[in-house]
């Protein structure tokens, strides 16, 4: 039963429904989504594909069963491999994975909303998603091509996926199930996942002419014939097919091969059949002697029987098998003529070659490994050199030594991503997909610039107190967002401390009272060049002012008074104006050798211990 | 051509001049002739010796049957050179015309050579191809052979050309001694064309399918007509292979070049072949593929290397004991192919079918590597 239905928009359409007459239809549409998609707080986007992870965790959720019942006849993996396949895609949608991999990437959730206050920049930054994402994917693994979505929605990008003609399945039954848990279709209804044959002109060149962002995942060839089409307003991301290998320090292999290595190797191999951008072709032994590869071989052969048990190949296709038979022939060939070593089972389930030649070697896939042996790095850089450009995932077991030493000549060389083995295949957790930032490529990093004189960000503060139902009424009253309007706004008091803050920060346990500074956060601070207790005024976190005891006027000589505190940064909970209690006076410090030259004053005690009779203090 | 030790059964077989004649006696031959070639190269190639002991077949005293012998599979050649005669024996060695990576380089010693020739006059002459008394014009869609020395495809044409008398031969990828490169020039090779038409003698013409598609091209766009005869020949060889997208089934290119050239349906044939089996594979009037009797041909699954079902798709598998040089008496190509039996011309024996290219890397062969000339 292979799908014949597509998504666009909202609407469920007969697959067929793309073509010429209606490409402009498309676009129109996914222009105007692109505004919704920008829209919803990024929290909600999470909470939804939290809830469309946990249902794909379940081996009885509808939609799974259903993948697994369809995959394994589309696609040349084994149903074992496809359960494993969905169980990454299970893991890519929780929020803990993909709150990790957006503060990992674009830095805070918040630069995706109103944008990350960045003050001592004095800028805001936003991540401005960058409208109609276009998603072309020739690949073969369905949890890239679904990753690659997930990253436009994730970045509130409005979505258009060109399912991959071996598999019109998977994309759809993914949409469906944002679609379950997205009842108000603030995600799945800005996407749009249709098929068409690649290479129809009729198609392609509105598309390739409209104004988006072409994910583009394929073959070289296919990236060079694409680029000439592109219109004026198409912003390409390419991802074109990389290679990756394994290296492992000989002495890491002594006396026995460890089994997490054995495993790992064997796993990395075997998962997707080894056709992610990230499978190793070539695993290399830096060792002088040669037995070290040969044990390796044997150990990972028994290891691979295990695996191939765990994770069955699935079908092969006729030149697929071809290509097998070539490696292994000319590999016999090899032992035959003391040149290298073929070791796999009869079936062609996997294939492993050690080649006594050191120069890297493209594997043709499907579970064929080449295990070579280099003397030493500067050995192995030299094998790497002619590919360097088209290197992708380097999965490592060596010395710490040795691996610090390594990592600067492998990213040196253009290595993209370097993990452990077992992890080439296998990303960690909010870590980019196959070594690649996606995410930042997906936004337009823009700036609301602001001036940093205090007037400025007080204003600025006093214009962010909207949440504060307090401070709000308050500011109305007083006139607006203005200095002028601050000055009018009464002091704060430690009990009425807890009035000003919104709703949502009293749900927040325990916040101390005790400390004018845990309330206040950094008032003042003192340098080596400054007696007693004067203290700098760091302006740039909080605004000082000091009244008198008496009638709460502004004192703006040296006379004595109670410190008051604006922190200039606190918005959950604001500090405006808060009465400390402590007793201070401005002190005129001309030019500090610190460097200092803002406004300094004298702590003086607690306004409690202050005795003022007439004039004498 | 009767030969002596250790090849007697060879020399019987190739004496046969019918190259179809199907017979028990002529098939115990084949038998024979395979297992003398067998431990001729066992014992002069160490790398196959050692290849066969690797693949169980060690006793050398021992009579096999063709297919219990393993296969070389074809890239071998291209990665190692594996060689049955000392150096100084060599007579002619043939490269693939590839101009990157390894050279696929074959060695024929003077009897493969002598061998060679006589099979191709017994296949083409079964075919009645063969007319040494008629002069002909050819046209030869390949390089020129006194510039391409040891290019495969330029050897197997130039025997092409000895199947009749010649009055002249034209080779269309002319060398440019300026730059030093082969080029097509589809028109001078469409005014060659129409020179021979003006001449009694009948054409052929030989070669890549895609150049004469070119000729057409231009003969048709000029308004050209041409009436070649009942006694000219087509004889395409190397396939379409980068130009798929021009490709076109056997009946619409016969038809095309019967409006064109004149030349009847039957006397357009297809020729498959490969450096390192030397065999050619001739279309009868029928247009198939038939395996002559220095031949045996079959269909293998990759994986399995089980034979398939004839008129099943599987991998082609062709042996042959003619060649002494180097040991690719049992090969395993990597074309995809059907073999089919019974063919209407009556003839006996297998005939089959090439599907394509199997596997799924680029192959640079010597068809493409001409075809890219192509403008």
């Amino acid at each position: 039963m292979i799908n014949n239905k597509i998504f666009v928009f909202g609407q469920e359409l007969a697959s067929d429904w793309l073509c010429a007459e209606t490409a402009n239809e498309l676009l129109d549409e996914a222009y105007e989504k692109s505004k919704l998609a920008a829209e919803p707080d990024i929290e909600c986007i999470l909470e939804i594909f939290d809830n469309v992870s946990k249902a794909w965790s379940d081996p009885e959720y509808k939609l799974r069963k259903k993948a697994v019942e369809i995959l394994p006849q589309l696609t040349s993996f084994s149903a074992e491999m496809i359960e494993e396949g969905l169980n990454v895609v299970s893991s890519i949608c929780s929020r803990k994975s993909l709150e990790k991999r957006l503060y990992s990437e674009i830095g805070s959730l918040e630069a995706l909303n109103e944008g990350e206050e960045r003050p001592h920049n004095n800028y805001r930054l936003k991540a401005q998603p960058r409208g109609v994402v276009l998603h072309i994917s020739t690949g073969n693994v369905f949890v890239d091509t679904v990753d690659s979505l997930i990253s436009g929605i994730i970045t509130k990008n409005a979505n258009i996926l060109k399912m991959s003609g071996t598999n019109p399945v998977f994309p759809v039954l993914f949409l469906e199930s944002i679609k379950e848990f997205d009842p108000a279709g603030i995600i799945w209804a800005n996407q749009a996942i249709v098929a068409w044959n690649g290479g129809n002109r009729a198609i392609e060149d509105v598309l390739f002419n409209g104004k988006l962002t072409l994910v583009f995942w394929g073959e070289r060839k296919a990236l060079d014939s694409l680029k000439p089409r592109l219109g004026r307003q198409v912003k390409l991301i390419e991802n074109e097919p990389r290679y990756s290998f394994a290296v492992i320090e000989g002495k890491c292999l002594k006396p026995n091969a460890p089994e997490n290595v054995v495993r790992g190797l064997a796993l990395d191999v075997c998962r997707w059949n080894q056709q992610a951008c990230s499978s190793p072709h070539v695993v290399y032994v830096i060792d002088k002697d040669l037995k070290t590869s040969h044990q390796l071989i044997e150990a990972l052969f028994d290891e691979m029987i295990q695996v191939s048990e765990e994770l069955p190949h699935g079908n092969l296709s006729f030149d697929e098998k071809v290509e097998i038979r070539k490696v292994r022939e000319i590999a016999r060939m090899m032992q035959v003529r003391s040149e290298g070593r073929l070791v796999c089972p009869e079936e062609f389930d996997f294939t492993l070659v050690l080649e006594y030649d050191p120069a890297f070697k493209i594997s043709c896939l499907n579970r064929t490994l080449f295990i070579k042996r280099v003397t030493n790095i500067e050995d192995l850089i030299e094998q790497l050199s002619p590919i360097s450009d088209y290197l992708q995932t380097a999965g490592l077991c060596c010395s710490t030594d040795f691996t610090n030493i390594f990592e600067h000549e492998l990213f040196n060389l253009g290595v993209k991503r370097i993990t452990d083995i077992g992890g080439m295949t296998e990303s960690h957790e909010g870590a980019p997909r196959e070594g690649y930032f996606i995410l930042r490529d997906l936004v337009e990093w823009v700036a609301v610039e602001y001036k940093n004189d205090y007037q400025s960000r007080i204003e600025r503060l006093l214009k962010n107190l909207c949440s504060s139902p307090y401070y709000c009424q308050l500011i109305e009253e007083a006139g607006g967002c203005s200095y002028n309007s601050f000055l009018k706004l009464p002091f704060l008091d430690k009990d009425s401390f807890y009035r000003i803050s919104p709703p949502e920060a009293n749900n927040i346990p325990s916040r101390p009272m005790a400390d004018t500074c845990i309330d206040t956060g950094l008032v003042g601070w003192q340098c080596a060049h400054i007696p007693g207790t004067i203290h700098h005024v760091p302006e740039e976190y909080c605004y000082v002012e000091i009244i008198s005891t008496k009638d709460q006027s502004i004192i703006e000589d040296d006379t004595p008074g109670e410190i008051v505190v604006t922190n200039l940064d606190h918005k959950l909970q604001p500090i405006i104006r808060y009465r400390t209690g402590d007793l201070g006076r401005w002190v005129e410090i001309e030019k500090c050798p610190c460097g200092f030259t803002g406004k300094s004053f004298e702590l003086l005690g607690r306004c409690d211990d202050l005795i003022v009779e007439r004039t004498i203090k | 051509m009767a030969e002596g030790k250790p090849f007697i059964k060879c020399g019987q077989l190739f004496d046969h001049t019918d190259a179809f004649e199907y017979t028990p006696e002529t098939e115990q031959l084949f038998v024979d002739a395979m297992n003398e070639a067998l431990r001729w190269h066992a014992n002069h190639c160490p790398d196959y010796k050692a290849f066969l002991a690797e693949n169980g077949l060690a006793d050398l005293k021992q009579k096999y049957s063709p297919e219990q012998i393993p296969p070389l599979l074809v890239s071998i050649f291209k990665e190692f050179k594996l060689a049955s005669v000392p150096d100084k024996q060599v007579k002619i060695e043939l490269t693939s015309s590839e101009t990157g990576g390894r050279k696929s380089a074959i060695i024929l010693d003077a009897r493969s050579y002598k061998r060679i020739l006589k099979i191709v006059e017994n296949i083409f002459g079964s075919l009645g191809l063969v007319d040494h008394k008629q002069k002909v014009n050819y046209l030869c869609f390949t390089y020129d052979p006194k510039y391409a020395v040891n290019v495969g495809t330029a050897f197997s044409y130039k025997l092409l050309t000895d199947l009749t008398a010649h009055r002249s031969v034209y080779y269309a990828i002319r060398f440019d001694k300026k730059t030093g490169e082969f080029n097509f020039d589809a028109e001078a090779a469409a005014k060659k064309l129409i020179d021979f038409s003006t001449h009694p003698e009948p054409v052929r013409i030989l070669g890549f399918p895609a150049y004469l598609w070119q000729v057409c091209d231009w003969l048709e766009k000029n308004n050209m007509d041409l009436k070649l005869g009942k006694k000219s020949f087509i004889i395409t060889g190397g396939g379409w292979k980068i130009h798929k997208d021009l490709e076109v089934t056997k009946d619409i290119f016969k038809d095309r070049v019967n409006k064109i050239l004149g030349i009847p349906h039957e006397n357009v044939r297809d020729l498959f072949g490969m450096v390192e089996h030397g065999i050619p594979y001739v279309d009868c009037e029928c247009g198939r593929l038939h395996v002559p009797i220095y031949a045996r041909a079959m269909c293998v699954d990759p994986e399995t290397l089980f034979q398939v079902e004839d008129g099943e798709e599987g991998l082609l598998y062709l042996m042959t004991p003619y060649i002494s040089s180097y040991p690719s008496i049992s090969l395993l190509t990597t074309d995809k192919a059907v073999i089919e039996d019974n063919c209407p011309c009556g003839r006996p024996g297998k005939t089959f079918r090439i599907i394509g290219r199997a596997g799924m890397a680029k192959h640079k062969g010597c068809a493409i590597n001409a075809l890219e000339l192509l403008k």
